[in-house]
């Protein structure tokens, strides 16, 4: 469930990250030949601090679509939306309004400048709790199954599958052979002409061995 | 769903996400450009190119040619104009940078037609004196180019070959002689240095020897033979304003004024016979036979009111346009400015065939995607019971039932903008109400556009939630004060070079363009100051600062990047 939630939350995240980076760079794009005003904290273009933040956010969002380790997703999104609010919250405790910044962005969609101030604002305040909520739930939770591996004896390909899936056949995901999902361990069968047992791993299904206890010649089959 | 393919899908959804609100955020800024006027940009592009004229007309004495000062891209021209030709060739330029009106100088023809001059400052500022070019009046060609004084003041032609200057020195102004040599060479022959004190102006020839000038109340000539200049007329109780000399009859028409009148008086000059010279006429207000023009303006209506000579009776022409400058000559009467629905040009009336041709357009190439709007002359009375009239340039599409911004300001209308045609190819009203002069009128700004504003406000067409100020110069202090005074109408304002600003917290519009040059004084550093603090307020200010324009832009280029930033403001980034 955790996990579930996990995976929407970032999800969810890098989707508005990306609506972000894309308006920052619009906006931006669309005020070139303006001067653009001065941020009171770092005194830099607010044009060159859009870009900054506009970069953060399509590297936040490029690392939630394609690492899979929830704890770091999580951490980078609530440090992403730590920075910005805390530089929103600096440049309100100085007395300075937030809409007057954003006043090129709004212009370039046509809305209002405190209508685009309040959505960034709740946007990031949602990022910021939800991101920390899940941080604290996943620190508290129990360690998630680790999931089973096991090979293809056709292809020699990794398949990685939940122990709730163990016996099930599927079609191999990368040569659509027809797999039993295993346990990792060897496989066990019986010599056909001495009828001893012979240990095998999964990728030796189907290759000719000699039987060690017989010294015959004989096919490593998967077990019925 | 095998769990393998479950699990891709799962580790996809983020991606698909992402790129769905990427492209719901594109369909958005789509959606909004796509509600813009139509060509835009290439609207404002084509609109933004149009050359200004500046004033001052110069044809020849027989009509055939014509000088005229046209905007380039870069700076300001001087252009020569044939008639028989008809398409204008640029005789010099100078870059809008160091610009100066005081240095422009047109010296005009010579007796013969055979030559022009002009006086320009060098381009090159290593380079410490001015320039005369001399001209080739048949074919506009340039002919030489001499260094002169460096504050050279003004200049007559003495005869086809031999022409004067004043210049000053920093105490006194005096006056040099070029001629032409029968080698062909134009030399330097004399220089007076210490001829009239600094109100001397008004240099004219009154012979091939001898030239004229004003100086305060007093009118002097000097022969350029003899080194001592002659005061001949001197007016005790009017102001001498002007004076022109007819060779025919050797006689001065002098123009003087006191606080109330103008009086046009003729006068003989003193000769030895006759030691104080001799009044001849009070004229009202010239003499009857020659030709001269006034232009009458009537609740914002031009009429000239030509005076064709004795043989023929007066002319009233209606000018349904802008008049910046205007000039007779012989049967023709040149106007600088435009009519309905033209672009703006210089247009010769003939007084024999009494047709207006355009002489030159300022349009190199037609218009593909804007059209030129004429603007519309109401009157109006101001808050202190006066006749005021006021232009309106309308939506070039009215759509019933839709409504239109306004775009509002007070202003001496007296030469071609772009931006009024942009805000109406774009789909807006722009008005501007008139100021007779400059400064005449100021005080009254905030009263005039409210009173226009309200009769505005009536037209159903007006989109009232979206009416714009616009103010240049001086206007935006009062501008600032009635966005203070009456802060709940305006949706934004326009300044243009401002002198004043609005001040942030007290004022509650959305957003604000403040247009300005690098060359203007210190815009670079004031202007992004105020937009820090108005930012700062919650104030968006977009700030434009076009690249080495000065306070009244004189180039093309420069009024092509205002106008881009006009069209932008208004219609979306």
């Amino acid at each position: 469930m955790l996990a579930k939630l996990t995976r929407c939350f970032t999800d969810s995240a890098a989707a508005l990250l990306a609506a972000f980076a894309t308006a920052l760079f619009i906006g931006n794009v669309a005020s070139a030949g303006l001067v653009p005003p001065h941020d009171p904290v770092f005194d830099l273009s607010m044009r060159l601090l859009f870009w900054i933040l506009c970069a953060g956010a399509i590297a936040v969002v490029l690392v939630s679509i394609s690492v899979r380790r929830p704890p770091f997703q999580l951490a980078l999104i609530f440090c992403f939306a730590f920075d910005v609010i805390s530089y929103a919250l600096r440049i309100q405790w100085q007395g300075h309004n937030l809409g007057g910044y954003l006043g090129g962005m709004a212009n370039a969609f046509d809305l209002s400048a405190g209508f685009v101030n309040h959505s960034i604002s709740l946007f990031y305040l949602y990022l910021f709790f939800a991101s920390g909520a899940l941080l604290l739930c996943n620190f508290l939770a129990k360690p998630e199954e680790i999931p089973l591996k096991m090979t293809c004896y056709q292809c020699g390909g990794h398949v990685a599958f939940s122990a709730r899936n163990l016996g099930q056949k599927i079609a191999c995901p990368h040569c659509e052979t027809s797999i039993t999902l295993r346990r990792p361990e060897n496989l066990k069968m019986s010599c056909f002409f001495c009828h001893e047992h012979i240990e095998f791993p999964v990728h030796a299904i189907g290759e000719k061995i000699i039987c060690p206890h017989c010294k015959m010649d004989i096919s490593l089959k998967e077990p019925a | 769903m095998n769990p393998y393919t479950k699990r891709q899908i799962q580790s996809l959804s983020g991606l698909w996400l992402a790129i769905l609100s990427v492209a719901l955020v594109i369909a958005w800024r789509e959606r909004v450009v796509a509600h813009k006027p139509a060509h835009l940009m290439k609207m404002a592009d084509e609109l933004g190119w149009i050359g200004h004229f500046h004033s001052g007309l110069y044809p020849n004495h027989s009509n055939t040619g014509l000088l005229f000062s046209q905007t380039t891209e870069t700076g300001v021209g001087v252009y020569f104009c044939s008639a028989t030709g008809g398409k204008k060739k640029l005789i010099c330029e100078q870059a809008e940078k160091g610009w100066s009106w005081q240095k422009y100088g047109m010296l005009g023809w010579s007796p013969d037609d055979h030559f022009f001059a002009c006086a320009f400052p060098p381009n090159d500022p290593k380079q410490p004196d001015e320039e005369i070019i001399i001209g080739n009046g048949l074919s506009g060609e340039r002919v030489v180019t001499l260094a002169a004084d460096r504050k050279l003041s003004e200049l007559a032609w003495l005869s086809p070959g031999l022409f004067a200057y004043s210049f000053w020195n920093g105490s006194n102004h005096g006056v040099a002689v070029i001629e032409q040599k029968p080698d062909g060479n134009w030399v330097l022959t004399k220089v007076f240095k210490q001829i009239g004190d600094k109100d001397m102006t008004g240099l004219a020839a009154v012979s091939a020897h001898s030239v004229a000038w004003r100086q305060g109340p007093s009118l002097w000539v000097m022969d350029l033979a003899d080194t001592t200049p002659k005061k001949i007329w001197e007016s005790h109780t009017n102001k001498l304003q002007a004076f022109t000399y007819s060779d025919k009859d050797g006689t001065y028409d002098l123009t003087c004024s006191d606080e109330t009148h103008w009086y046009q008086v003729r006068f003989r000059p003193p000769t030895p016979g006759n030691p104080q010279g001799t009044v001849l006429d009070n004229l009202t207000p010239a003499g009857n036979e020659t030709t001269y023009a006034n232009l009458r303006n009537d609740g914002g209506f031009n009429t000239f009111h030509i005076n064709t000579g004795v043989q023929s009776p007066p002319i009233d022409l209606p000018w349904p346009g802008l008049v910046m400058s205007y000039t007779m000559n012989g049967d023709s009467l040149y106007v600088t400015g435009d009519l309905t629905n033209q672009p703006p040009g210089i247009f010769r009336y003939n007084l024999v065939s009494k047709e207006t041709t355009c002489f030159v357009s300022a349009l190199d190439h037609p218009l593909k995607h804007a059209q030129i709007v004429g603007a519309v002359t109401r009157t109006f009375t101001n808050s202190a019971g006066k006749l005021g009239h006021y232009f309106v340039w309308q939506p070039v599409k009215l759509e019933a039932g839709k409504k239109h911004p306004l775009i509002i300001g007070q202003t001496t209308y007296n030469w071609w903008l772009p931006y009024p045609q942009v805000a109406a190819n774009g789909g807006c009203y722009f008005v501007f109400v008139n100021r007779p002069t400059w400064w005449d009128g100021l005080e009254n700004w905030g009263n005039d556009v409210m009173q226009v504003y309200e009769m505005m406000a009536k037209n159903p067409h007006v989109d009232t939630n979206q009416v714009y100020l616009y103010g240049m110069s001086a206007e935006t202090r009062p501008l600032s004060r009635l966005l203070a005074e009456v802060p709940t109408l305006w949706q934004g304002a326009i300044l243009f070079n401002p002198t004043a600003t609005p001040d942030p917290p007290v004022v509650h519009i959305s957003k604000i363009l403040v247009l300005d040059g690098t060359a203007d004084g210190n815009a670079n550093k004031r202007w992004p100051d105020y937009q820090d603090r108005a930012v700062q307020a919650g104030l968006t200010v977009k700030l434009a600062l076009v690249d080495g324009a000065q306070h009244v832009s004189n180039s093309t280029a420069n009024e092509h990047a205002k106008t881009e930033q006009i069209a932008r403001f208004l219609f979306g980034d």
